[in-house]
């Protein structure tokens, strides 16, 4: 263990001061420095600390491929890196990145990294023996070269091909191969995948315990084969409709550890299948069944009473559920910690009672479009869940402010609600105010709800992490006001449609400094004062949807152009823009990745060229009017699309709507 | 705990029972403690176990005003294991409250411990915790200090620690715009 003895120059009355700890000890001290900005503030002290910073640092988003290089030089202690959201990421910069190095980094994401393909890949495998996970997600080019790459990775323990659709069972089998000490795996949507993939998968990596094969056209002989996988403990087969009852009960023979299982919206599942599959696995503690059944059998429910122990998690979404059955599921399970019933038919007062009457524990109750359900429900959910976490209570119009109350009395740690569409008004949101452990609000389409309501939440509930007032158009500049009073740690806020909100309301806004997610669609009455303040004040701002907002011009953007440096999404779709503020806007803004514009009507088609080729490659997502498609240059498009970037046409007309 | 002045004598000595281990600061001042605190230091085990503690232990690097305070630490951190291996938890049901409140009050005193040092004998008692291998103590230290930067802007931090600024303008506002631009966290 060397100490370099590095001297911090120290001004001032007597003693060395913080200069007397070594590099190595500033290190332990930044190590328990949370806060990234924390750890910016640091870097910017002092050489030394700078230099400590960088011996210690862990962790690395990368938002340029040009500095690359060199970060992951001046960085020796680098464990993970992010190049997820790296601007024109491709095999030659990444390759050039890490030629010769040694590094220690274990978890790399490359998620849409769509520029890299198997030469960046070799390299990047070749660079960092100590390789463990790879999340490859979205590249939706990759193919078998990409995971014959990966397949050099010898130790790689995760493994993340989400919709990479060129992936076929010769690259998974190549993956099989070479990685044997894989312990989780995702080939979701990777629809080229068969039967024979999943079992070679299945007969070399006997390590496994995740595995998702959701999307996939696999069949019961893929069960077959994953029975075999003594390790496995959570298998998600999501939509995967050659799979029915024999598959399961073929799962159900193997010796494997399953503990979560999720087969929702796999067509041929009956209750029969999962009444198989929990006979041979009962230690079951997570079971998926949404949108897949169409009725429960008296087998699966005897069945389900065997899992008394270990269920904690079901989900039966969909379902035409009866009170008996709500009944049966509470005798039987009483651990249960989690329930989904969205958009179960039947769902009534007297069968949540006698859910709840058995299972105090529940934390998660989901009773989305359980549109029967009264203040009957809510006061029994009080009386018996005073765990309760997360309420989904979306459509369920019967309710109202005495039934909230009562939860908001009952369960001090309430941390979501969702009152969508439920039709409550500002009397709901005062009980609510004592829930001062609440992350998640959602009212949206709940018109009455005005500034009042708003005052109440912003009184108490200073954790609020998600706001969604979505068509909530009593809301005015006010009621922002007072929220931003007390919740100020506010990241993601909908405020659609509220359409009597001007820039005094986006004002307070600016004070918001976490806010990272903001939609402000069909607010015609703000305008670039109201955008700058947006853009100057919240500093973490990532998304931002300003669909409709017909009095945002050039200037309103100019100064998104200017301060909104992390934005990675934008929709101005419908805005005043010209195209000479366009092509500023796309020059300046570094980070976006994302944008929609749509009936940009003051931009010529000259105009989009020159926005669109200014851009260098850093799109990923596109989306414009499909006439633009004939009209824009070929070999634009061509560059467009080689730098990775999709583009979306879409076929819309031209009305003011609100 | 300290000794009298100029008192010599083997280190080994009974007192109520327990072994104690004389130390030796710095500044040629004596310490006692005893064994069991000894062992939350994994420098002072190793030198114990590997038997060369008969003249006392001299710790060069160790001023007398951090020994002690490395000594209050380990007798206290000590004294707490010791009593929640004897606590018959008979009571099943209640050992878990008590060791719950036993840790809190342990971390209460951690707190109030580092709370009341100046910035110079923190920093001391750092190297001192580093240098002997004392996890607890180093994590409380480091964890006071990195609470006293928190939320704080470059500026702030240098005038609490007294750090010179050794940055050119320059280069202070090359550095602000490559960050934003690399990598921005």
């Amino acid at each position: 263990m060397s100490r370099e003895g590095q001297r911090l120059g120290c001004g001032g009355a007597g003693g060395i001061g913080i200069g007397v700890l070594s590099l190595d000890m500033l290190g332990q001290v930044l190590d328990r420095l949370r806060e990234p900005r924390d750890h910016k503030a640091c870097r910017l002290v002092s050489h030394a600390l700078e230099r400590a910073e960088a011996a210690h640092r862990r962790a690395l988003r990368a938002l340029r491929r040009e500095p690359l290089p060199r970060l992951l030089r001046a960085f020796p202690a680098l464990e993970q890196l992010d190049l997820s959201a790296c601007a024109s990421l491709d095999d030659a910069s990444l390759a050039a990145a890490v030629a010769g190095a040694d590094l220690g980094i274990r978890r790399v994401c490359l998620a849409r990294a769509s520029g890299v393909g198997w030469r960046g890949l070799e390299a990047l495998v070749a660079a960092c023996p100590r390789l463990e996970a790879v999340d490859l997600s979205h590249c939706v080019g990759a193919g078998d070269r990409e995971a014959a790459a990966l397949a050099a990775a010898a130790g790689l323990r995760e493994l993340r091909l989400d919709k990479c659709l060129g992936v076929t069972d010769m690259g998974l089998a190549k993956v099989a191969v070479g990685c044997p000490r894989l312990e989780k795996l995702s080939v979701k949507w990777c629809r080229e995948i068969s039967d024979i993939g999943v079992d070679l998968l299945a007969k070399k990596c006997r390590e496994l315990r995740s595995l998702d094969i959701s999307y996939l056209q696999v069949g019961n002989g893929s069960l077959k084969s994953i029975s075999y996988l003594g390790k496995l403990e959570e298998l998600a087969m999501v939509a995967c409709s050659c799979i029915d009852d024999e598959g399961l009960e073929l799962l159900s023979k193997g010796s494997n550890s399953l503990q979560t299982v999720d087969v929702s919206r796999c067509d041929h599942v009956t209750s029969q299948g999962l009444a198989s599959l929990i006979h041979g696995h009962n230690f079951l503690q997570k079971l998926h069944a949404a949108d897949c059944l169409h009725e429960i059998g008296q087998c699966f429910l005897s069945k389900l009473a065997t899992l008394k122990e270990t269920l904690t998690v079901l989900k039966l979404d969909g379902l035409e559920v009866s009170v008996s059955l709500l009944e049966a599921i509470g005798e039987g399970c009483d651990n249960l910690v989690e329930i989904g019933l969205s958009k179960c038919s039947g769902v009534t007062d007297e069968g949540i009672s006698s859910l709840v009457a058995r299972c105090s524990h529940l934390r998660t109750i989901d009773l989305t479009c359980c549109n029967l359900i009264t203040n009957n429900a809510l006061d029994l959910i009080a009386d018996n869940c005073k765990m309760v976490e997360c309420l989904r209570l979306e459509s369920c119009s019967l309710i109202n402010e005495k039934g909230l109350d009562w939860i908001a009395t009952c369960c001090p740690n309430l941390k979501e609600i969702d009152l969508t569409d439920c039709g409550v008004n500002d009397a709901a949101l005062q009980p609510l105010a004592k829930c001062s452990e609440l992350l998640i609000l959602k009212l949206g389409l709940c018109s009455s709800i005005s500034d009042k309501g708003l005052a109440f939440i912003s009184s108490n509930c200073g954790k609020l992490v998600e706001l969604d007032l979505y068509r909530c158009n009593s809301v005015t500049d006010d009621g922002l006001a007072a929220l931003v009073n007390g919740c100020k740690k506010i990241k993601l806020l909908n405020l659609c449609y509220c359409n009597k909100i001007t820039d005094g309301g986006l004002i307070h806004l600016g004070s918001l400094e976490e806010l990272t997610n903001l939609e402000l669609r069909c607010l015609a009455r703000i305008t670039g004062i109201g955008i700058s303040s947006i853009a100057i004040g919240c500093k973490s701002l990532i998304e931002l949807d300003l669909k409709h907002c017909y009095s945002v011009d050039d200037a309103g953007l100019w100064a998104l152009a200017r301060y909104a440096l992390n934005l990675r999404q934008l929709t101005i779709s419908y805005c005043q823009v010209t195209g000479l503020g366009l092509c500023h806007l796309l020059s300046s803004l570094r980070s976006l990745q994302d944008i929609k514009m749509v009936h940009l009507s003051w931009v010529s088609i000259e105009g989009f060229e020159m926005a669109l080729r200014v851009t260098c490659g850093r799109l990923k997502k596109l989306k414009m009017l499909s006439g633009l498609k004939t009209v824009l240059s070929p070999e634009l498009l061509q560059m467009l699309q080689s730098c990775g970037c999709r583009i979306r046409w879409v076929n819309k007309p031209l009305v003011y709507k609100d | 705990m300290a000794a009298e002045k100029g008192e010599k004598g083997a280190a080994a000595k009974e007192v109520a029972g327990e072994r104690m281990v004389t130390l030796e600061s710095s500044d040629g001042e004596e310490f006692h403690m005893s064994e069991a605190a000894a062992q939350l230091s994994t420098l002072l085990r190793h030198v114990i176990e590997g038997g060369g503690i008969d003249n006392g232990i001299p710790l060069p690097k160790v001023a007398a005003r951090t020994l002690e305070k490395v000594i209050m630490y380990c007798e206290k951190h000590a004294k707490a294991a010791a009593k929640s291996d004897s606590d018959p938890s008979a009571a099943a049901g209640s050992s878990s409250d008590n060791t719950a409140a036993a840790s809190e009050d342990l971390e209460k005193w951690d707190r109030k411990l580092v709370n009341g040092l100046s910035q110079d004998a923190l920093f001391d008692l750092i190297v001192a915790a580093d240098y002997l291998v004392i996890d607890g103590l180093l994590d409380a230290t480091c964890r006071k200090v990195a609470d006293m930067m928190k939320g704080k802007t470059p500026d702030e931090i240098r005038k609490i620690f007294n750090i010179l600024n050794d940055f050119t303008k320059e280069e202070e506002e090359e550095m602000r715009r490559e960050y934003a631009w690399a990598f921005d966290d």
